[in-house]
Order: C-alpha cells, then structure tokens, then sequence
C-alpha cells in the first residue's frame, strides 16, 4: 500500500466537539454481503457504513461501524462496537479496532486537517470506569476518543 | 379498662386487614424478563398503598405446568405477569369461569405475549404480540380523530425499539382510572410496544403512545362476561441487566394502584397525587410508594 496505519492520537475527553471540515465523505450505506468476512466478528452487525477517502488510494475505503447491545441502564444504554476500514473494490481489510463500549453508535470521517485524507473519529467508554449505583443509577464513565488516521511513509508522523 | 382498648385495637387492625383486596400475581417463564424483579416492585407498589395483600404464585422454568391450579375465586385481584406455557384445560376453564363471573384481572407487559393457542386468553387481553400472532387474531388497534381504528392489514403482531423516555396521552378521561390524570404526561424509560393486534372486542383504550404517527393503546380495559380487566403494557422489567427503572415512573405507578382498584371492585380511591409526572416533567417514586408530600 505504501502507507502505514497509525493511531494518531487518543485523546481523554468527556465529549468530542463536532467541529472541523466534512472534506468529501459521503454516507452510504450496502449489504453485509458486500463486507468481506474477515471484518466480521460474531454476534456483531453492521450498523453505519461511510465511504470515504481514507489513504490516498484511488479507490474509496469503507468505514465499517460494527455493533450490538451490551445491556440497558435508566440513565444509558450501551452498547459494544468496533470499526473497520476496507477497500471498496478490491474488498481488503486495511484496519480493525479493539471492540469499546459506547453509549451510542458513533463515528465520524472528516478531513479535518485538510490534506486529501479523512480520519475516522470514534468516542467510547474508557475500559473500567463505567459504575453507577447497586441499582444502576447515578451512572458515571470517563470517555475517550480515537483518532485513525492513514499516514503517507514519506510525511512526517502527526499526533 | 386497658383490656378493653387492647380489644378495640385488635377489633380495628383486623378490619384493617380484612378490609384489603386479597391479590394472587401469576409469574415466571419469561426470559426477556426479570420476572421476580418485577414481581417484587408490583408487590411493593401494591401492598405500601394499604389496600391490598399480594401473594406470588411463581411458576420458574421447571415448574410443572399440569399441576398449576389456582383457587382463583378465593382472590379478589389476578395479576398476570407471566410469559411461560399455556395452562392446562382446566386451570384455563377455572379462569375464564372466575373472570366471566365478575373476577378482576390485571395483565402486566409481556404478558400479553403467551398463550396465543388460547382463545379466550387472547379476547382477555384483547390485543397481543409476537408468538406468531398474525392477521388470524384480529385486526391492529389505534385511535384517529378520537375514534377506533381496526386495521385488518396482514403483518405481524408486535414491536418495541430500544428503551425510551415516552408521552403518554390519556385517550379516556372519564374513565375511573385515568379521571384527574393529565391528559399528557411524561413516562421515564420503558419498553413501548407497538403493532399491536387482537380480538380487541369489548375494549376500551385508555391511554396511547404515538410512534409511527398512529396513536396506539399502552393501557387499556376489557370486559369479559361480568369481569374488568386491565391492560398495562408498560412497566417493563429487564434483565440485561436486572433492572426496574421502568417500574420506578410516579405515573406508571399510579394508574397501575388505580387499574388493580377498578379490576378489582369497579371504582377508584387512589387519588391522582401532586407528583404525577407533567408532560414536561417525568416523576419517580424510586421506594415504590407515596413520599408523604403527594397526597
């Protein structure tokens, strides 16, 4: 491919400003038929699918979010997700996740910084910190936010 | 002296007693539920009004189903919060004879799911869901303009989305249960069931929800024979985990003390208290009971 992958940045936060450029994404959404086994993990369904421009290729990346429930509380519910990027034609898995627990299905593709390439932005619950009382009130959790971002080898790794 | 007042307090307490609607509530065998959850909070929101005495008939996974005999007439209230196997033959004709001859029933959420090769469970109920409930059972059920619409389309019976803060409109003002209740009111969390279908003969709604622009029952009476019953669809108990938040809403509480008391005997005393949730505002008896400022 001649880029490789990073993470470029994981950012503590309580919320994510949806701030920042659209670039060209466009929201689409296609069968699970046309999602490569692979990107599939077990009891996980599709639940947003974005293509966009993620590396620079000619060809378009699918940015796949995976999801199911995890369980209802009175204040939230959750729910378990992970997220893929994959070759819109040629079908290959270039990125998968960790699976997060989330209060919602969440992700964005945004260009943000303005260099042809869009990143996907994701918010979760940070592992452990999810507690509410015995009967399940007074819900409290510290979230986090992925940045994923495809880097040409010849730039300089941003963070 | 002192004798005599002892005697009088005895005298007084056990009139107190006597004077409480005896209740039999029916669960178990629903695993999308936390049925003794429920229960329990049924059994707290009943038995903290003063007015009735519930006794829990818990029918678990391995229960054997040809042994279930209820003496139903020896109660003034059933409650249904069951979601298991059909009833024998004759604890099902022991039942409709106690409905049919004047008995109070109550059916909580999901208990309108179970049952469907019986018929007259289904016109007791008068709408139901899932269990591949179709057409064949009767027609979907919604209010436009003020007047019933049956809606005899093919399709199945029964949906519910993820959980949700709801509106809840009184669509029968007049009745005893909903009489003094807001005509919209704000219902923490639940479960909603919609798509609805049934018999639906003898019915009157008493409260909807709006979803898919129609305006569906969540509450509702039948009559069957000389008996009342009362359908609450709300009020859902979950067990993902094991939770009774949905239970917890003032409203949700409130018309279900005042749907067992006209069940039960065909009038309401349960006043509609200070703290029923508003259409702005949701409201939550969390103990289960009057705080000592509502009434």
């Amino acid at each position: 491919m001649g880029h490789k992958l990073i993470i470029a940045a994981l950012l503590a936060a309580v919320c994510l400003p949806a701030a920042g450029q659209g670039g060209f994404t466009k929201t689409t959404r296609e069968g699970d038929g046309e999602i490569p086994s692979e990107a599939v993990r077990k009891g996980y369904s599709v639940q947003k699918v974005i293509l966009a421009q993620m590396d620079g290729d000619p060809q378009l990346e699918q940015v796949i979010l995976f999801g199911h429930d995890k369980g209802h509380w009175p204040e939230c519910d959750l729910f378990m997700a992970y997220y893929a990027i994959v070759g819109n034609h040629d079908k290959k898995v270039k990125y998968l996740s960790d699976e997060v627990v989330t209060e919602n299905y969440n992700m964005k593709v945004e260009d943000r910084n303005l260099d042809g390439i869009s990143e996907l932005y994701y918010t979760y619950i940070k592992e452990g910190s999810f507690k509410t009382d015995p009967d399940g009130w007074h819900m409290k959790c510290s979230h986090l936010t992925d940045v994923i971002e495809f880097i040409p080898d010849s730039k300089t790794t941003k963070k | 002296m002192k004798k005599l007042i002892l005697f009088a307090v005895a005298l007084a307490l056990s009139f107190t007693a006597g004077s409480k609607t005896r209740v039999l509530l029916i669960t178990g065998q629903d695993g999308s539920h936390w049925d003794e959850g429920s229960s329990q909070v049924l059994t707290k929101i009943l038995e903290n009004t003063g007015e009735f005495d519930v006794e829990t008939d818990f029918l678990g996974w391995d229960a054997d189903i040809d042994h279930f005999s209820p003496k139903f007439k020896d109660y003034g209230l059933i409650i249904i919060n069951y979601g298991g196997k059909t009833w024998t033959e004759e604890t099902r004709k022991a039942f409709e004879n106690y409905v049919s001859g004047g008995g109070g029933v109550v059916f909580i959420h999901s208990s309108i799911i179970p049952m469907e090769d019986w018929p007259a469970y289904n016109e007791m109920t008068g709408l139901g869901a899932w269990n591949g409930r179709d057409e064949k059972w009767g027609p979907y059920l919604y209010i436009e303009d003020g007047k019933y619409v049956y809606d005899y389309t093919p399709g199945w019976a029964g949906h519910h989305g993820l959980q949700h803060h709801e509106i809840i409109s009184t669509q029968a003002p007049e009745h005893p249960i909903m009489a003094g209740v807001p005509a919209r009111w704000h219902h923490f969390k639940d479960e909603i069931y919609t798509k609805l279908r049934g018999p639906a003969k003898n019915i009157e709604v008493l409260a909807t929800v709006n979803e898919t622009g129609r305006d569906e029952p969540v509450m509702w009476t039948v009559s069957y024979g000389k008996g009342r019953i009362f359908v609450d669809v709300l009020g859902h108990c979950g067990n993902d985990p094991d939770m009774t938040y949905s239970m917890t809403c003032t409203g949700y509480q409130v018309t279900l003390i005042r749907g067992c008391e006209w069940a039960a005997t065909g009038s309401v005393t349960y006043p509609v208290p200070s703290d029923f949730p508003t259409e702005k505002h949701y409201s939550l008896r969390r103990d289960f009971k009057a705080p000592e400022t509502a009434e």
